[in-house]
């Protein structure tokens, strides 16, 4: 395995249960990239800038952040907004898992930057397909930069 | 310009008529009299003619009978002078006589042949009076004889004197033509006096009517608005140069409780102070000095009543002749009720704008509670068909039948609410986002749908009819809605027909409205329950017979209502349903967004 192909997926997810179900689904896709999952839009940035609880973490960028908008404290489209506004953050790909179907949610996520946009199907079939697919894409088939 | 012409012919004539009148009739005068004086003048040179020529027959025949009285022996010294006196004043007479008549050729003619006469005669009694000094009185009266017979003065006389009588005549004809031609002047003269002064007494009464109805108008027309002044409602006043009322309507008095007997009251003391603010009073003595326009002063004043007013004063000033001292002219307009409805009007704005804030509170609400509709209540659904799914992994080979069959009915419910809910999000938006007006095809949309709805049934048959559609201006995306959900309908509720008779069609009316039409020959509906038709999640038929959620005409009505038409519809259980929408005519269609 080379480096890139142990770039982790970052799950930023608030709720247990869809976390839960999309590591589920991610284990399904048969990735060897780490999955981390944070609760957060706090500890998203935590784990980005590597310091509190992950100061000790490895080092290197996700693969692919799937980020859930509707989150206590600091929601996903605040965390994409400070993500695009920093240098060293700008081009790891974004794809927002949501529940909602609104267009405003959409349209805000777009036009800050994210790379996809997937509404969490209600159907348990298609939740899996879709969160497995995403794995795949992002981590294996998707070309990013050599990081610095 | 015109009365000065007008004057200026009237002094032309007036000088004409003074000339007719006054310096004819002497110049008249003074010819006529000239001539009578001449006429007199002529008559005394005739008679002196006359009287020389008379005197001289008289000397010639005294000296004769002298003479003869002294033959008779009768000799005293008067005799004697008488018989010298022809001698001695007869040339002297003859001269003066001659040159009386020097203009006269005739006359001369005849002085001559009665001067020899008479020289003859003298010669012949001086000879006489001669012949009797010699003693010879028979000899002297040969001679005195002789004179008599040879030298006859009788006609030459009367010749003179008879000439004289006719030129004397013929003076005094002509003398009588020219007073007659004078008294003719003099009558046509006093003929024209009388019509000048008949024209100047008509002219002048004329113009002293028309000058008195001129007056009269002015006076009625001052005393018009005089009154107009005083009926005005509006406060009006007129002030002199140094605030002095001049003139103070009915309006005005009675808003600043000035006694209507009233002089002349300086402004200030007028109204117990409602004109004692300094600033209008400066802007007022602007307007009087600067000429500068007072335009709307708004300000508060107690009047007579003893409430503040809200008036609105405008002033300006009035100057008629440079000559003339400026006056100021004041209006008052009471605007308090208006100033109260302006505040009543401002009042139920701002309750309006408090509204409208508390509706676009209610409307963020709304937006939030829809969010987390969407948002939080379909989560746990996920995860209980999630964690269905993963019970049933799970339990492998353990399931059987009922268990798989619990699995199911879990996960088929979970998925069934999801679809309500994301029909409840579908209708709540419909209401909510701004209307996209454009041109749209309705032919196009229903073309659109009608492909939709087949090809969902593709072993059905279906006979369509469809009109020739307009263009609406309209929401496109609501508008392909609208007719999906209806031929839709009219599809699924054909369902049990060999075969489907669907039609659309389009009226419009005198105001341009649209009424479109979809007709079906399906299982229609009993009219009683029609009102439910349109309500969310109402239905009028079994799931088990014909599957639906009940959101399609509730969005329908909400779309139609929104551009600013109604839905409705007719139908009989068995007998199919006709669905009318209207849309009004597009350039009003804008009004309902």
């Amino acid at each position: 395995m080379n480096k890139k192909d142990l770039r982790t997926i970052l799950l930023v997810e608030d709720s247990l249960a869809d976390a839960e179900m999309a590591m589920d689904a991610l284990a399904e896709a048969h990735l060897a990239n780490p999955v981390v999952h944070v609760e957060d839009g706090v500890e998203c940035m935590d784990y980005l800038y590597a310091r509190g609880a992950w100061e000790s973490r490895e080092a290197g960028d996700p693969a692919v952040i799937l980020l859930d908008i509707k989150m206590p404290r600091m929601s996903g489209l605040d965390v994409l907004t400070r993500m695009r506004e920093d240098e060293r953050m700008r081009r790891i790909p974004v794809v927002i898992l949501s529940s909602s179907r609104e267009e405003s949610d959409l349209a805000r996520s777009w036009d800050l930057g994210a790379n996809a946009y997937v509404i969490k199907p209600v159907d348990v079939d298609q939740f899996f397909d879709a969160v497995r697919t995403l794995g795949q894409f992002w981590a294996v088939l998707n070309q990013a930069p050599e990081q610095d | 310009m015109k009365t000065r012409g007008v004057l200026r012919w009237h002094t032309a004539g007036l000088l004409l008529a003074v000339l007719v009148i006054v310096a004819l009739p002497y110049a008249v005068t003074r010819f006529s009299s000239q001539s009578m004086r001449e006429a007199a003048a002529l008559l005394t040179h005739s008679n002196v003619v006359k009287a020389t020529t008379y005197r001289l027959a008289y000397l010639t025949r005294d000296s004769e009978s002298a003479i003869y009285r002294l033959l008779a022996g009768d000799s005293n010294d008067l005799t004697q002078q008488r018989k010298e006196l022809a001698g001695r004043e007869v040339p002297a007479l003859l001269r003066q006589l001659r040159a009386m008549t020097r203009d006269n050729p005739d006359q001369q003619v005849r002085i001559g042949a009665l001067e020899n006469a008479i020289t003859g005669r003298i010669t012949l009694m001086n000879q006489a009076s001669a012949r009797l000094q010699q003693g010879d009185p028979a000899g002297a009266r040969q001679s005195l004889r002789d004179a008599g017979d040879l030298f006859v003065i009788n006609d030459d006389i009367a010749g003179i004197v008879q000439a004289e009588d006719n030129l004397l005549e013929s003076r005094q004809v002509a003398a009588h033509r020219q007073a007659f031609n004078n008294s003719v002047v003099l009558g046509v003269t006093a003929l024209a006096q009388l019509l000048l002064l008949g024209i100047i007494v008509v002219m002048s009464e004329r113009q002293i009517g028309q000058r008195q109805l001129a007056e009269t108008r002015e006076g009625r027309a001052v005393r018009r608005s005089r009154l107009i002044f005083q009926a005005v409602r509006e406060p009006i006043a007129l002030f002199d140069e140094k605030l002095n009322s001049l003139l103070v309507n009915n309006a005005f008095a009675e808003l600043y409780g000035m006694d209507s007997q009233h002089g002349s009251v300086q402004l200030e003391q007028i109204g117990d102070g409602a004109w004692s603010d300094t600033v209008l009073l400066q802007r007022l003595n602007d307007v009087l000095l600067l000429d500068r326009e007072l335009w709307d002063h708004d300000m508060i004043q107690r009047t007579a009543d003893g409430t503040d007013r809200h008036v609105v004063i405008n002033a300006r000033r009035l100057q008629p002749h440079d000559t003339e001292t400026p006056a100021l002219l004041l209006t008052v307009s009471d605007i308090t009720t208006r100033a109260l409805a302006e505040q009543k009007v401002n009042e139920l704005n701002r309750q309006l704008e408090g509204k409208i804030t508390q509706l676009s509170d209610v409307n963020r609400e709304l937006e939030a509670f829809s969010y987390s509709v969407s948002h939080d209540l379909r989560a746990p659904l996920r995860h209980i068909s999630g964690f269905a799914r993963k019970l049933e992994q799970h339990l492998g080979d353990r399931t059987d039948d009922k268990t798989t069959h619990y699995i199911d009915v879990i996960s088929s419910s979970a998925q069934r609410m999801a679809l309500l809910i994301d029909d409840l999000l579908v209708f709540s938006r419909l209401g909510r986002g701004a209307l996209r007006l454009q041109a749209v095809d309705m032919q196009s949309l229903v073309e659109e749908a009608r492909a939709l709805s087949e090809s969902a049934v593709p072993e059905r048959r279906i006979a369509w009819s469809i009109e020739p559609l307009p263009m609406v201006i309209a929401d496109e995306n609501m508008l392909r809605t609208v007719w999906q959900n209806l031929l839709g309908n009219a599809v699924k509720y054909t369902g049990h027909c060999d075969v489907a008779r669907i039609e659309v069609s389009v009226k419009q009316d005198r105001r341009g409205d649209y009424e479109f039409t979809v007709a079906d020959n399906g299982a229609g509906f009993d009219m009683q329950f029609a009102d439910k038709l349109f309500g969310v999640f109402q239905r009028l038929h079994r799931n088990s017979e014909f599957p639906g959620n009940g959101i399609g005409l509730a969005n329908v009505r909400r779309i139609i209502a929104r551009h600013g038409g109604r839905v409705w519809a007719e139908a009989e259980p068995g007998q199919g349903a006709r669905f009318h929408f209207s849309l009004p005519a597009t350039d009003t269609a804008g009004a309902h967004t």
